[in-house]
């Protein structure tokens, strides 16, 4: 399955900025997403940083991390310099949106 | 020569008698069978109810996930209860091409019959229903929808 580049991104800061290895940064990031209900293929930066802000403080927390509320606001802050890789793809969420106006 | 060419096609069939006894013919030789009728129509009911459950389980699936986002203010309340409106509709003629389905199987007439009559009405009536709330929402609907996000948020 391939992955948005927010998530790739996610993952990848988990595993240079946490203890985590390769694979449970990458785990830590998936299951976030999926509890946010955001799909890892087409999720865009301003969607994963949203659900990091509400859901991976206590993610960390919950993994051993030290403080999680200062990591979460970097990851946030690098998602920001992101560009978005779905911007102007047509989603679900986008059609449904139209509807009725 | 009119009286000879009346002689001879009252001997000899003309060309467009001949083609009009060659089509009767071949007609009744290609006529379906009600086998092929009733398979036919099988395949087109299958076909119909596969397309609409694949379209409410996808649907369905897209409400649960949304549901989800709402929670984080990822998404409209609006377009969430627009999945679930899409649902209920592609959940609705799923069931109604289910029926069908099953009553083609039990070659029951539909025409003319109060229990097919009822579910293809009660089916058709849930369908149109979300369809005019997801296609021309009412804005009391749209408030309504805004204001139990609210509450649930």
């Amino acid at each position: 399955v391939s992955t948005s580049a927010a998530f790739d991104r996610v993952a990848q800061r988990l595993g240079e900025w946490t203890q985590l290895d390769a694979l449970a940064a990458r785990g830590t990031a998936r299951l976030m997403l999926k509890e946010a209900g955001l799909d890892v293929g087409s999720v865009t930066p301003p969607q994963v940083a949203a659900a990091a802000r509400h859901l991976l403080p206590d993610a960390l927390r919950s993994r051993g991390v030290a403080e999680p509320e200062a990591l979460t606001g970097r990851i946030c802050d690098d998602l920001a310099n992101l560009s978005d890789d779905a911007a102007g793809r047509e989603t679900p969420e986008r059609a449904f949106a139209r509807l009725g106006s | 020569v009119g009286a000879g060419a009346h002689r001879a096609r009252g001997r000899h069939p003309g060309r467009g008698e001949r083609r009009l006894r060659r089509g009767d013919r071949d007609g009744c030789a290609r006529a379906p069978s009600q086998e092929a009728v009733h398979d036919s129509g099988l395949a087109i009911i299958g076909a119909f109810a596969l397309a609409f459950g694949w379209a409410a389980f996808e649907s369905g699936s897209y409400w649960l996930r949304a549901r989800k986002q709402l929670r984080l203010g990822l998404i409209d309340a609006v377009v969430v209860d627009r999945f679930l409106l899409w649902a209920i509709a592609s959940c609705s003629a799923f069931l109604l091409g289910v029926f069908l389905l099953g009553s083609h199987l039990e070659r029951l007439p539909l025409v003319g019959s109060l229990v097919p009559s009822l579910a293809i009405m009660a089916g058709s009536l849930v369908t149109a229903t979300t369809m005019y709330l997801a296609f021309l929402p009412p804005r009391s609907y749209l408030a309504w929808v805004q204001r139990r996000a609210g509450a649930a948020a």
